[in-house]
């Protein structure tokens, strides 16, 4: 799973939004607890890239944000961070 | 009913605010920033659309910095209380509402001066010339309301903006009476917090406001908690909006709101402006041919929001309000309007006086019924 994670609700709403302007393929998840504890919420990428489409939207959100890769196992690898 | 008492809140509201704040009660009642389910999320949607819209409104360039309030008072507080620094120096106009001079007469405690800028014993309005004249070199904020509560009247806030930034001085401005009538395009005008509630002229909800921040404005925040975000660090987020929104949302009033802000934008705010600013002259020339009534403030319908204050001769400003309301059914505001210096400024204190404040759906006709009213209280006055 390519995930992209907000630090606030206000950057979950304006990412999805401009993504969804953007035309990609996303879905609101709760953040997994091995990165935030808090309510935050992050955006999964479904397309058929989902890693060339989060790494392209992480460096174009005008908002902080940091992009994952989980593993089916729960590993978690950073890949990108926009702070 | 005529309702006269827009200054106080909006009665008469588009029936797309009612629509919106039903669907909203029955849809829109997860918590939004709080839980990741999906009605949390359309909660979450819905609240980021009417930021954004917000944002739009008033010429704000990043939603971050429109912050939901809970009326003007909860901005204005938050504004003057988070701007002030023990040994600085506010100022303010004798036209602000309490909702500014309680706080910073309350900061005088805790070693935060004020000056008081007094405005025109006729028109109640200042010049940027006398806000500059008061500015000291430990003046850490400048207030002024847009429009005066009690007389309507028009402050020079474009003016004022101008002299604080080339002073370097933060500008707030209480637009309580303005937003929703007048463009306020904040920072095109270089004003750099401006508060005003979401119930008066932008029709939404009571318990709706909102404090739009310009670029690298930052007040202290007055209240820490609980908001979805860093939950792990124990100090307030410096991040842009929760900073400022501990606690849970009015998402309710917050999509009444955006249905109010919605339906002035497709009106166009010059539309409402020229509509209140005509009954606002048919009101003022009606006055003018009724013996004994004194009207304060600008007597150009131009130079004042639609917010008329006068005297009915020989009556006391409550009886009046009183026989409008239960004999003609006008409901209007008497007294001091938590206002007492600006009733002090244009000499109706300290009893007060009435005020006649019109909204988007007062009409013609409603103007010239309260003009025959008052004629009648007036032919009553003077009798006795």
């Amino acid at each position: 799973m390519i995930f992209l994670v907000f630090f606030t609700t206000t950057h979950s709403m304006r990412g999805e939004s401009e993504a969804r302007k953007q035309g990609l393929s996303v879905t609101m998840i709760p953040t997994p607890r091995g990165v935030a504890g808090s309510c935050s919420l992050s955006l999964r990428f479904d397309g058929a890239d989902p890693e060339g489409d989060g790494r392209a939207f992480c460096r174009s959100v005008g908002a902080p944000c940091a992009l994952y890769r989980q593993e089916d196992g729960g590993d978690l690898t950073l890949l990108e961070e926009r702070p | 009913m005529i309702y006269l008492d827009a200054a106080a809140t909006s009665y008469q509201k588009p029936p797309e605010v009612y629509a919106r704040a039903g669907a909203a009660m029955a849809s829109l009642c997860a918590n939004p920033g709080r839980s990741g389910h999906r009605p949390a999320l359309e909660a979450g949607r819905a609240v980021y659309a009417v930021r954004e819209q917000a944002a739009a409104f008033f010429g704000v360039s990043d939603p971050d910095r429109v912050v939901f309030t809970s009326n003007a008072t909860d901005g204005l507080n938050l504004a003057v209380q988070g701007m002030a620094r023990p040994g600085g120096h506010i100022v303010v106009t004798s036209m602000e509402h309490n909702s500014v001079l309680r706080p910073v007469e309350a900061l005088e405690a805790r070693g935060v001066s004020h000056t008081v800028v007094w405005g025109d014993p006729v028109t109640g309005a200042v010049t940027a010339g006398q806000i500059e004249a008061a500015l000291r070199s430990e003046t850490v904020l400048v207030v002024c309301t847009h429009a005066a509560n009690t007389t309507g009247t028009l402050m020079p806030i474009r003016a004022i903006a101008q002299v604080c930034r080339r002073r370097g001085i933060p500008f707030l401005v209480d637009a309580s009476q303005s937003a929703g009538t007048y463009a306020i395009p904040m920072e095109e005008w270089g004003i750099d917090l401006l508060a005003c509630p979401g119930h008066k002229g932008l029709l939404g909800l009571p318990g709706t406001g909102l404090l739009c921040l310009g670029p690298g404005t930052a007040p202290a925040p007055l209240k820490q908690g609980g908001t979805g975000s860093f939950s792990m660090e124990l100090d307030q987020p410096a991040a842009l909006p929760d900073r400022y929104e501990s606690g849970t949302l009015n998402t309710v009033g917050i999509a009444s709101l955006g249905a109010g802000l919605a339906w002035l934008t497709a009106q166009g705010p010059e539309h409402v402006r020229r509509r209140e600013e005509a009954l606002c002259a048919q009101l003022l020339d009606g006055l003018a041919d009724i013996g004994g009534i004194r009207v304060y403030g600008p007597r150009d319908a131009a130079q004042r929001a639609a917010v008329v204050l006068l005297d009915v001769p020989g009556m006391d400003c409550s009886e009046a309000a009183f026989r409008l309301d239960r004999d003609y059914g006008i409901c209007v505001r008497s007294g001091l309007h938590c206002a007492p210096l600006a009733h002090q400024t244009v000499g109706s204190g300290p009893a007060g006086a009435v005020r006649l404040s019109l909204g988007p759906f007062n009409t013609a006709d409603e103007i010239g019924r309260t003009l025959e009213a008052l004629s009648e209280l007036a032919r009553l006055g003077r009798s006795r």
